[in-house]
Order: structure tokens, then sequence, then C-alpha cells
């Protein structure tokens, strides 16, 4: 009996002990007959083990997977509390499109106000710094965007608490977060970017996302002042940031 | 009808994902061909997870969803931004995914199969990964890639073909499974 041509694919099942997708039996057997056979078989050999070994050998860094803890369990929306600013700056600036499902990219104070929706009280609780570090952290984050920012002058702000600073992206450019939280615990961000735009320092006052904002451009920095729905606290404290020319 | 239905799926994605993590990870290192770009692709991952957690049965297989969404988020977002900036389809170098820790002498081998492997056209290594890396059947696999098995099969074939010649090339010890 002469036997028939089995495919490439089905030889791979074969091999791969996939017996619901290989004619086993007929394999088998033709085997026993057709050394011709054995020989397709070897050439598509391939040690799995070792493949798998030499895989296992590739690992993320330390640190890299979001931290699930801080994720309010139960909740739907504010899954954004997981993340860090890495996978931020990926969300705003390569999945921009798909993630907000909008076919414009609206401006870098859109996406601020819609980060800022989603935080809540709980987003800043557990972050409680000392001085040192948050002086590290702000020297650092404050040289993404080439400037200047004293951490005293971010503490002497009575209306709220300063927390902490984060480079986020929007659009490739860097941009300066600084987060605060008022006595009642509601979340304040101080978002600052870069910009080619004339100077308006004048604090303009508007409401985005539901939040109260001010917005401000001075000397090639476009300001945003968000959180919150007491329109005059912001107002009173962007008013401050303007006058210590921050 | 849910097995469990009590079961909080968000609960049980949270447990189960520093599991699957790495895995998700390579994955997602062997489909950008970066390090950072993994990194970034696999924190969306779990962002996306537990935005979905609702869609997840618990119960079932979290490694297998997670995969899912790996590669969905691969395809239908960062894909095309990958192909634009010339990356994504073109095969990837096992230099740009080394990990800086290790001493590349150490792992001579492990590079030159990794490579083999990374050096396949996009659509052979995500299903490599898959089956022969991740150990999933081709009803899995084919599951995860949205795509019918004989397709999976037609892959493999073909990927074990380059992949038998450059080991024999090699001198790797082979056997057959």
């Amino acid at each position: 009996m002469h036997d028939r041509e089995f495919s490439d694919a089905e030889l791979v099942a074969f091999l791969d002990g996939e017996a619901e997708f290989a004619p086993v039996a007929e394999i088998t057997a033709a085997l026993a007959r057709d050394p011709a056979l054995q020989q397709r078989l070897d050439a598509l050999a391939i040690d799995r083990a070792a493949l798998r070994r030499s895989f296992a050998m590739v690992e993320p860094e330390p640190g890299v997977m979001p931290d699930l803890a801080i994720a309010p369990v139960g909740a739907r929306a504010p899954i954004w509390h997981l993340a860090t600013a890495a996978s931020l700056a990926l969300m705003i600036g390569v999945g921009a499109g798909a993630w907000m499902a909008q076919p414009e990219p609206p401006g870098w104070a859109e996406y601020v106000a819609a980060y800022q929706a989603l935080y809540s009280e709980a987003t800043l609780a557990h972050v409680a710094p000392d001085d040192m570090t948050q002086q590290v952290e702000l020297a650092r984050v404050a040289a993404a965007i080439g400037k200047d920012i004293a951490l005293a002058q971010l503490q002497t702000v009575p209306e709220a608490h300063y927390k902490r600073a984060q480079v986020l992206s929007f659009d490739g450019r860097p941009l300066v977060q600084l987060a605060f939280t008022t006595p009642a615990g509601t979340p304040i961000a101080l978002c600052i970017i870069r910009s080619d735009s004339p100077d308006a320092p004048a604090p303009q006052m508007t409401r985005m996302e539901g939040l109260s904002a001010a917005r401000w451009l001075r000397d090639g920095y476009d300001y945003l002042l968000i959180g919150g729905t007491d329109s005059d606290m912001v107002s009173r404290m962007a008013n401050r940031f303007v006058s210590m020319n921050l | 009808m849910k097995l469990w239905p009590h079961a909080d799926p968000r609960a049980e994605i949270s447990a189960g994902l520093p599991a699957v993590f790495p895995r998700i990870w390579r994955y997602a290192l062997t489909l950008t061909g970066a390090r950072d770009r993994a990194d970034d692709l696999a924190q969306t991952v779990c962002l996306r997870a537990m935005e979905k957690a609702e869609q997840f049965e618990p119960g079932s297989k979290l490694d297998r969803w997670l995969f899912r969404i790996t590669h969905n988020i691969w395809v239908n977002e960062l894909r095309k931004e990958a192909v634009r900036r010339g990356g994504g389809l073109v095969a990837v170098e096992e230099a740009e995914i080394a990990d800086p820790r290790q001493n590349p002498e150490q792992d001579q081998i492990g590079r030159e199969l990794r490579q083999s492997v990374l050096r396949l056209p996009e659509t052979q290594r995500q299903t490599v990964m898959l089956v022969y890396i991740e150990g999933y059947s081709y009803r899995d696999a084919a599951e995860i890639l949205d795509i019918p098995i004989g397709t999976v099969m037609s892959r493999l074939a073909t990927a074990r073909a380059t992949l038998g010649v450059r080991f024999r090339d090699q001198e790797v010890p082979k056997h057959a499974r």
C-alpha cells in the first residue's frame, strides 16, 4: 500500500502531540515502512525544552508591574489609580485615540482634566513623604520641563497640602503634575507644560470634567490648576501661584 | 452561566496577576521588540484587565484571558503606531531585548535560540511563543489569537521548518519533542 503524503502541518501536530489534529495512527504506521518520512520529521524537529529555558531567562525588571494593592476593589472607573507615570505616558502619548475613543486628540488641558476627574480622596491619602524625599522628587520632576520650583513655595499655600510631583507626558512632551489635597481630602493638581503661546498671566476660571479649573500662561509655560468644585478656592490658589511667580 | 456567581472577579484578577505578569511581559517583549515598550504594553494589560474585570469569569483561566487582552491591545492599538515608527513587523533583534543585568557570554546558546524565534515573521513568532514557550494547546492559541486552528497549524509548520534549519546550523542538540 502506498502511503498518502502527509502535510507539514499534520507532521508538526503529530510532533506536538496534538492527536486531535494529526492522523497519529496513519503516521505511526507509515513511519515503520518509510525512512523518508522519518527524515521529514527530523527536519521539523525543535528542542522545545531548550527554547522554553532560553526565554525563561528573560524577565521584567522588578517594579514594572503596577501596584494592584492600591486599586479600590469594587469600584469600576478609578483604575487610573494603578497608573504609574510610565503607563500613563503610554496611554496619553501612544494610545490616546484608542484609549479615550476620541477621533481628534484634544489639548493637553483636556487630558489632564480627564485624568484628574478620576482622582478621589483615596488617591493621595497614602502619600506622606518627608521633606527630603519631596525635595529630591521635585528637583527631578521640575528639571523635566527645565524649571526651578522650590518646595517651600508649594508648602506655603494655605488652601491645600502639597503631596507629590510626577512627570507625565502629553504628545511626547513632558508634563509636570504637582498634587495637593485640601484639608477635606479633595485632590487638586497643578499641571505645567512648556508652551510657545503668548503670556496670559491672569488665571482664567473654567469648569472641566465637572471640576473647577484655572488656567494661565507665563514665561513659556502653560499652567492648569484643577480639582474639586470650589471655584473660589481654586481661584485663590491660582492667584497665589501667579503672585509667587511659580 | 457563571460557575461561581458570588466570586469577585477583581479580587481573583488581583490575586492571580503577579504570577502571570512575567509571562505577559515576555510575550509583550517579543511583540514590541524593546524592553521599555514591553513595560508599557504589560502595564496597559494590567490596567485593562482591572477595567474589564466584569468580563472575566471567576474560576476560568486567568492567564489565557490576559494573553488575549495583550494580543488585542497590541493588534488594535499599538501595532499601527509601531509600524508607523518602523518597528513591529520587522524581526526583533536579541540585542534590543537583552537583559542589561546579565552577562551576554553566560547565555550564548539561550541567546541564539531566542534570536531564532525573534527573527520569525510576526504572526509565526506570536504562535511559536504561545504554543512552544507558553505551552498552550493549538485550541487555546487559536482562541488567544482569534484565528482558526488550521492557521495555527500552518504557522507552526512554517516556523518549525525555519527553526529546524537554524537549530542544525547552530548545532543545538535537538529532540523531537
